[in-house]
């Protein structure tokens, strides 16, 4: 699996793509970072944290949609599928290079928190809530992407299904108001990305707001072991 | 055959396997959802605990002794939806609501239960707004009084919270006997909307009355003396005196408009038997690190006497008095004196004709006050409470986000009317502290971030992409 890993890991910075996504994040990031606390002189970091939902809701399926297709247009799908690493190792190489990268990227945010740590009398506690919210989120969104970029054909199917997943996830909180019933009310609510997500921005995460991301992460990344396992067997 | 038959079983199976792993998935997060509402399993990492109720609010709640009833008039996801300060808004709502078990919540949709408001008309209630009922008692809370609201231009938007300390304030005012202030509307004195509104809108009971023509209202505690305009006689000092001597309090506000104190001997000579003496002119400091925008007549004075002030996140702002008529201590057998708030040592007086005065020349007087506490001696005594000008008492520094007079007068009349168990306003701001940042040191790190940082990370990638067409 290390093997694997490392080679996705290589792959990202092989081509000048992987610098380009590192510096157009680090750009947006920046951005926020400059309007939201700078220019207004504030500490709080919710601003930065906030937009990196939306980023993050359109950004990360570029970082998956390579997974699987690559292997498919350099035909070498056999190879892994053949190999003696179980479907899990090849899922979890994978996935662990697509999430460090993701973190890599998400480090910015740790050099404005220092910043504002010299500037001001900075609140730690606030911040790795809200690095811990934007980890959790980078899992959750990651997994479902890489379920989708497993099964499709190409890196734009892949990248264009899964935005368009994410955005459904998204919209989630919006159906709540189209429905009368307490409890469809209430499971929506708890699904939905948004609103766990933003509990961790303003510093009162709860325990289902972890649950949440730990399971819908956990889910999508079992089913892509289990559409990865069918092609597997497809191909014995 | 039996692989034919085989597969489409191992397939169902898998399918169900999946869907059962979904509907647990489910219903995992709905259960973590209650578990973590009932047992309130949640951190807060928010500036100043914006999402927890202080000890002072707790201890509060605790006098909370009949069923209290919160209506919020709007479904809770139309409460929350405007801003993560409604959401924080409505966290508070629901801990206050946790805390003592005679408080009950509930959300009412105005839309689906249209009628529900007919009975509390009078109040004057929209969807989004508190109502608090306590047996027979009703009343309204505004959601705009849950917030300090600021207005920047044309920006009106909320800068803090005041949820928790406001709505709590509400609750206990409901189970107990309004605090009445008589305002003495006669002498030609200020017009008084501004502060009746403020104090009405914080649970006391105004009741207007001209001391010229009538006595002090029976139920009154406190009697509000707003910058008169015309000299009190002997008859009218007495009733106050009297009206201290039965321990109750008299605030006397003065201001520059009013005629000089050597004009107003009766009154002059009054305040000074409680150790409070008006002098001519109005207080200018020339110190522009005193002042609010280097305005010489507009000053921030420094608090002497602590206990007053807002402990939240508006601790930091401070309170302003401006356009000031000038107040010492003086030695008095009636009563311990004790300063406020005072102005520094720099400032000075300009005099009461003052056409070609220069502040230059004017020397520095030592101890002007602008506000000055006065306890009578005897058993049981009044206090006399002297405010240096009735700009304190302006709108924008009552309930505006610049400065802190509203909450500073409120804590302070709390105190002297003995409302117990009122929690001190405070202010919980989601924003972060304030950034003292010099324009260039912006202008350095923002070029950093938005330019340096990200071309840097590009020309690793340039080299990249060198490095591979070399090779």
């Amino acid at each position: 699996m290390t093997v694997l890993f490392a080679k996705e890991w290589r792959s990202y910075f092989a081509t000048p793509m992987g610098y380009l996504f590192l510096s157009v994040f680090a750009f947006i990031c920046g951005w926020y970072f400059f309007a939201g606390n700078l220019s207004f002189r504030m500490s709080d970091l919710s601003g930065v944290f906030s937009a990196l939902y939306n980023i993050c809701l359109f950004i990360l399926p570029l970082l998956t949609m390579k997974l699987f297709s690559d292997e498919k247009r350099h035909k070498t799908q056999v190879l892994l599928f053949t190999s003696p690493l179980t479907t899990g190792e090849i899922v979890g190489g994978k996935v662990l290079s697509a999430y460090l990268f993701f973190l890599l990227a998400s480090s910015v945010t740790v050099f404005f928190a220092f910043c504002m740590h010299f500037l001001t009398r900075f609140l730690w506690g606030l911040f790795l809530c809200q690095f811990l919210g934007l980890v959790l989120l980078g899992f959750a969104f990651l997994a479902l992407s890489s379920f989708i970029a497993s099964f499709a054909q190409s890196q734009m199917i892949s990248a264009v299904l899964s935005i368009a997943s994410l955005f459904l996830f998204h919209l989630s909180d919006s159906l709540t108001a189209m429905t009368s019933n307490t409890a469809l009310q209430r499971a929506l609510a708890s699904m939905s990305p948004l609103k766990n997500y933003t509990a961790f921005v303003s510093g009162n995460p709860s325990l289902q707001n972890l649950l949440f991301f730990v399971s819908f992460g956990g889910f999508f990344y079992y089913l892509t072991v289990v559409s990865v396992t069918v092609q597997r067997e497809g191909l014995r | 055959m039996r692989n034919k038959d085989m597969k489409p079983m191992k397939k169902g199976a898998l399918v169900v396997r999946l869907l059962l792993l979904l509907a647990f998935v489910v219903a995992v997060n709905m259960l973590g959802a209650e578990v973590s509402e009932k047992w309130k399993l949640k951190a807060d990492f928010s500036v100043g605990g914006a999402y927890k109720l202080s000890p002072d609010v707790k201890a509060a709640l605790a006098q909370v002794e009949a069923d209290t009833n919160i209506y919020v008039l709007s479904s809770e996801s139309e409460f929350v939806s405007p801003s993560k300060y409604f959401k924080q808004a409505n966290e508070v709502i629901n801990l206050i609501a946790r805390e003592n078990k005679r408080i009950h919540l509930r959300y009412v949709d105005l839309n689906k239960n249209p009628l529900f408001l007919q009975p509390y008309e009078k109040l004057k209630l929209h969807p989004g707004d508190l109502l608090l009922t306590q047996g027979g008692e009703a009343t309204g809370l505004p959601a705009e009084q849950l917030f300090q609201i600021e207005q920047e231009g044309e920006a009106v938007y909320i800068r803090a919270s005041k949820t928790e300390s406001v709505l709590t304030s509400a609750l206990v005012a409901m189970g107990k006997e309004e605090v009445e202030i008589a305002f003495d509307v006669g002498k030609n004195a200020y017009a008084t909307d501004t502060v009746a509104y403020f104090l009405r809108d914080n649970y006391f009971k105004i009741t207007d009355f001209s001391l010229e023509k009538e006595a002090i209202p029976t139920g009154a505690k406190v009697l509000f003396l707003f910058a008169p305009k015309e000299d009190y006689d002997d008859k009218e000092l007495e009733a106050i005196a009297a009206f201290l001597r039965k321990g109750h309090t008299v605030v006397y506000v003065a201001d520059i408009d009013q005629q000089p104190p050597s004009k107003t001997p009766n009154t002059a000579d009054f305040l000074k038997n409680y150790g409070i003496a008006l002098l001519d002119g109005s207080v200018f400091e020339p110190n522009a690190a005193n002042t609010l925008d280097g305005n010489g007549f507009v000053i921030y004075p420094q608090v002497e006497t602590q206990g007053y002030q807002n402990g939240g996140d508006a601790a930091d702002k401070k309170v302003l008095s401006s356009f000031s008529r000038p107040m010492k201590l003086v030695q008095s057998k009636l009563a311990d004196t004790a300063a406020l708030l005072q102005f520094a040592n720099t400032a000075v007086v300009r005099p009461e004709d003052g056409a070609n005065w220069d502040p230059a020349n004017a020397a520095p007087q030592e101890g002007l006050k602008s506000a000055i506490l006065s306890q009578l001696k005897e058993e049981g005594g009044g206090r006399v409470l002297a405010i240096s000008t009735s700009s304190f008492f302006n709108a924008n520094y009552l309930q505006g986000g610049l400065v802190q007079n509203g909450d500073y007068f409120l804590n302070l009349l709390n105190q002297l009317t003995g409302r117990s168990g009122m929690p001190a306003i405070v202010d919980k701001s989601l924003s972060g502290l304030e950034l003292t940042l010099l324009a260039d040191t912006r202008v350095r790190l923002g070029l950093f971030f938005l330019l340096f940082l990200p071309a840097f990370i590009l020309l690793l990638g340039g080299l990249q992409l060198w490095k591979r067409k070399r090779s």
